[in-house]
Parts: structure tokens; sequence; C-alpha cells
């Protein structure tokens, strides 16, 4: 299936090169929705997700020929999409406390959630939204988006470390807003 | 959900939000709104560049035109716009007045026409050497001025001219 899909996207994404706006509001069609939660977790606003993860489709859409095949266009894209969302926070002044205040390191494993068993997916991303914004961002970035603490760091343009005990704290206050 | 293990293995739950309903519409529109400021992107680069075309080509005509009267004549004109008007003044003024002389209705003396032609070729070449004078000297008030007078003794002779024969008419 992935072949196909593969194949399905190349044929999509030369004809978004050549400015086919069919294949362009097809690819969106195959995508806004993953990027639009990606966005909204890093915004916490549904309008202002929508319309930096609209302009984040048309300005992949006008980089396209930076686009290496070799990584997944999926991937390219929800990059262009958490820069996106990541600028815009940065313009409105609410980002990230200076992460590298939290130099030392604890134990990831020390928070698993035990005690918040069976919370609902609905109730875990309602706390995710509830978290201040440099937690809910390495939190997101890391546990959803699927980044490593290396691709965070240069991301968010902290140390490796910094993210680390960052998303070690977040998942911590995670942990006491579902027990509460 | 267990742990944050649970949450990344099953994190596609997590992609259930949906946006506004009306998003399709305007994503639709804002492709077309990119596609027409591609376009007048475009056109812009367009419009500089015949800017820039025409503008070097009137450069170069002004530059051309400029050479080409510096190397040939210089008249009153170019001087300022004030000097201009004096000089079609007088221009016309003799022109007039050539006029006026050629189409009087009396008996002339040949020779004393022959006499006038002559002296105003004379002071047409010296207003042709004072051109050049004046060429040499931009704005010199004293070949400007001697210029103007030039244009004056032409007029004064053909009154001169123009009333004796009249008397004599």
């Amino acid at each position: 299936m992935g072949n196909t899909e593969y194949h399905i996207h190349k044929l999509l994404i030369d004809k978004c090169r050549k400015g086919d706006q069919k294949a362009q509001f097809e690819i969106y069609r195959l995508y806004y929705k993953a990027m639009f939660n990606t966005c909204l977790r890093i915004v916490n606003d549904r309008a202002e997700a929508e319309d930096l993860m609209q302009e984040a489709f048309l300005g992949a859409f006008e980089k396209l020929d930076s686009y290496n095949a070799n990584a997944s266009f999926g991937a390219w894209l929800k990059r262009i999409v958490v820069n996106k969302a990541l600028d815009s926070l940065k313009k409105k002044k609410l980002l990230l406390d200076k992460l590298d205040d939290y130099p030392h390191i604890i134990n990831d494993e020390d928070f698993d959630i035990e005690k918040g068993k069976s919370k609902s997916v609905e109730q875990i991303k309602k706390a995710i939204l509830q978290l201040p914004d440099g937690y809910r961002i390495v939190l997101s970035l890391y546990l959803l988006e699927g980044y490593d603490h290396d691709e965070i760091a240069e991301i968010l343009n902290i140390t490796a470390s910094g993210s680390r005990s960052q998303l070690t704290r977040a998942k911590k206050k995670l942990q006491n807003l579902l027990e509460n | 959900m267990d742990d944050f293990k649970n949450i990344t293995e099953n994190k596609f739950l997590f992609d259930s939000e949906e946006p506004n309903d009306d998003h399709f519409d305007k994503f639709a529109e804002k492709l077309k709104k990119q596609k027409k400021t591609l376009f007048s992107m475009y056109t812009r680069v367009a419009a500089v560049a015949l800017i820039l075309i025409v503008s070097s080509v009137f450069l170069k005509t002004v530059v051309f035109t400029e050479t080409i009267q510096n190397e040939t004549i210089v008249s009153l004109g170019d001087v300022s716009n004030e000097y201009k008007e004096v000089e079609i003044f007088y221009k016309s003024d003799v022109e007039t007045k050539l006029v006026e002389l050629e189409t009087l209705d009396c008996r002339v003396d040949d020779s004393q026409i022959k006499m006038v032609f002559d002296e105003l070729d004379d002071l047409g070449d010296n207003y042709k050497l004072l051109q050049k004078d004046l060429q040499n000297n931009i704005g010199d008030e004293r070949i400007i001025h001697a210029m103007i007078s030039n244009y004056q003794v032409r007029v004064e002779i053909l009154d001169q001219v123009i009333n004796r024969i009249k008397e004599n008419c």
C-alpha cells in the first residue's frame, strides 16, 4: 500500500509543481487533517491553526522544488507546518521561557502515567492543550509528531538536553492535570 | 491509555480535530488568489523590465541628442526658457518683416535689397560664430547678449529699409 500511495502522491506532487490547482487541492484534502492537528497542538487556537495550516500548504507548494523525494512528503510538509506554527507563536512572544534554564536531566521513565490509567484520548487531548506553551510544544513534538530530541533541539533552537528536561517536566505536569 | 508510550502508539487517535466546515472553500479561494498574486508578480516583473528598457532607451536618446547638440548648435533656447521666448520673439519678428519687405507693393532698388540681404547674411554668419562661442562657454551672459543684439540689429535694419521704401513708394 505504501508503494501505491507513494506513486499516487508522486504524480500529484509533480502536478503540484506545475501549479495544477486540482492536484494542490487534492494534496490538501489528503493531509489537512494531520497538519491541522499538529498545528493546533502548537498554537492552541482553532482559527489560527486553520489559517496557519493553510498558509503552510501554500508555502509548501511554492517551494516544492526544494522537496527531496527521498523523504516522505508528509514529514516534509509537517516540518513546514511546525515551523510556521512556531514562528507565529514567537511573533506573539508567547513562546518558551528559555528552555535551557533547565539543565538538570531527570529520568524520563520516572513519570510514566501509572495512576492515570484508562484516561480517554479526549481527556488527554484536553489536558495537553492546558499545558503551558513550552511544555505543550515539546511534548507534542516528541510524543505525537514523532521527532526525537535532536530534531526538537534543532526546531526550537535549544539543546537536546534542554528538550529532554522540558519533556520530563511536561509529562509531570500532564500527569498532574490528568489526576485532578 | 496506560502510559505515555501508549500516547505515541495511538497518536493517530489524537489527530481527530477538524478545522471549520468551510475550510475547503477557504483553501480553494486561497489557491486561486495565489495564482493571481503569482501572475501579478510576473506582471510586476514585466512592468519593471519594460520601464527599465524604456528609460534606458530614453536616456540613450537624450544623451545622444545632447551630444549632437554639443557638436553642432547651441541656440539661445537651450540656455533657459526665458531666452527661448526671447529667441522665438525675435525670430518671428525678423520673419514677419522679411515677408513684409518682399510683399511691399513698391518699386524697389535691387541693389538696395541686395545690400540688406548681404547685411542679414553677415549677421547670420556672426550669429553662428556666437553659437559656437556659447557652446564652449555655456551660459556666458556676454555671448547671450551679443546674440540678442544680433537679432535686434536684424530687426532694426529691416525696419529702416521697409520705412525708407515706404517713404519712396
